[in-house]
């Protein structure tokens, strides 16, 4: 087996969202890439950037005509993170060098990512950077447990305390309607971008485990 | 973000609840901040639990009678049996203040849940009901309305007007509204009903109302248009 690399990330994250609070402490009631329901997990869903978060809804909403898109009405959060123990397979060289294949990051069966995400947790990983699946080049951020919300100013004083504040609210721009990728497609053949050009993410691996 | 009016008593009984469980939150993260910057002053700290526990337990008789599901019930006595076990734990469990603070957010959850998809309560009737999927979807015609609601245009009028036992459809509609509501704008409601969904194994909400098994399917369908998942 491949040895697992735990960074430490550092930066603002993004999540789309309408409840009056962007974090969870219970677990996720509906499967995600990186949470079955059955098992009981608790997924943080976040994204490096703005547009990967919107895309996800758009994607998951099945949003392919615009004028369907442009009657969302959504809130954007951004999140002050500092988490170690994260795992990057945020591109194919990083995923493959610790023994995770590429392909199952953007396929539309999400079991082995599921399955992945129970190893990780069971090594102690608190989260996972992976390519947004909805939206090429696009970057997301998984947290794995409970997380709540403190105000934008605040320092966190325990280690499940993100601060974080709503920045926007609406619907996505038809431009980014095209360019979201839907259930069904191929992933384009694009460069991935690398988690560490969008993030803060420390180069030092905090520790390694196989 | 709600339809409801506060003047309904079951849905103002709610709004108390989850203002005094904000503010045993607000206070306990306080307490929280000033033990972990000055640890030296720790005797505070199990004055502050114990604080945070009676306010709860003074709560408890209100989340008795208040308008939940059996599901949210659940929740929340795990939730405070949790808060109940961190407050009684060794003072060097460190892992005690993050157990409270999660039991405190999960209480405060499950009452947010019951306010934002609040549809007039158990009892509400059908002309209650029909006021609420009005008053979430203004300017859509009342033919839609009544194609959701799988009857005549003429029965959507004369239920406007007619007090009544609920229809079962017209209460999951009136729910699944009051859920959408905070997403999508009338007619993106509206939309919502006829897109096939692939968490429906491709099928449209609108065609599984009149299935009982899927019931659960779409109000979690409709409660994942609130937020967005790597997909």
């Amino acid at each position: 087996m491949a040895e697992i690399a735990f960074k430490h990330a550092r930066g603002v994250v993004y999540r789309a969202t309408t409840y009056d609070t962007c974090l969870w402490v219970s677990p996720n009631s509906r499967p995600g890439r990186w949470n079955d329901p059955q098992a009981g997990a608790i997924c943080q869903y976040c994204t490096l950037d703005v547009a990967s978060a919107l895309a996800e809804m758009v994607r998951s909403e099945n949003l392919r005509e615009v004028e369907d898109a442009r009657e969302l009405s959504i809130s954007v959060w951004e999140l002050r993170v500092d988490e170690g123990a994260v795992v990057d397979y945020s591109t194919p060289v990083s995923a493959q060098s610790q023994g995770f294949e590429w392909g199952a990051l953007v396929s539309d069966n999400w079991a082995p990512c599921q399955a992945e995400a129970g190893k990780l947790v069971a090594e102690g990983a608190r989260g996972v950077l992976a390519p947004s699946a909805a939206l090429p080049q696009g970057v997301t951020l998984t947290l794995f447990g409970p997380r709540t919300e403190i105000a934008w100013s605040v320092e966190p004083s325990l280690s499940i305390q993100i601060p974080a504040r709503h920045i926007l609210r609406g619907a996505p721009g038809d431009g980014l309607v095209r360019d979201t990728r839907f259930f069904d497609q191929a992933y384009p053949d694009v460069t991935p971008r690398s988690a560490q050009s969008l993030f803060n993410l420390d180069l030092n691996v905090e520790r390694r485990v196989s | 973000m709600t339809a409801t009016t506060p003047k309904d008593p079951q849905f103002r009984r709610l709004l108390e609840i989850d203002t005094e469980v904000e503010g045993v939150k607000a206070a306990f993260e306080t307490a929280i901040a000033e033990v972990t910057a000055h640890p030296e002053i720790d005797g505070s700290a199990e004055k502050r639990l114990t604080e945070v526990g009676r306010r709860l337990s003074a709560l408890k008789p209100q989340l008795e009678a208040a308008d939940l599901s059996f599901e949210q019930k659940a929740t929340l006595y795990a939730a405070m049996v949790d808060i109940t076990n961190a407050m009684n734990a060794a003072p060097e469990d460190l892992d005690r203040f993050e157990a409270a603070l999660i039991g405190i957010e999960r209480v405060r959850h499950v009452i947010r849940d019951a306010l934002d998809e609040f549809v007039g309560g158990a009892s509400a009737d059908r002309r209650r009901l029909l006021e609420e999927i009005e008053r979430s979807l203004p300017g859509v015609k009342q033919a839609e309305l009544a194609e959701l609601l799988d009857v005549d245009p003429r029965t959507v009028r004369r239920w406007s007007s007619e007090a009544g036992k609920a229809e079962h459809r017209l209460q999951l509609v009136a729910h699944l509204v009051a859920i959408l509501r905070h997403a999508w704008t009338p007619k993106g409601i509206v939309g919502w009903f006829q897109r096939p969904r692939r968490d429906l194994d491709g099928g449209r909400p609108i065609d599984l109302l009149a299935q009982p098994a899927s019931e659960r399917d779409l109000l979690t369908a409709a409660r994942s248009s609130r937020n967005h998942y790597a997909t």
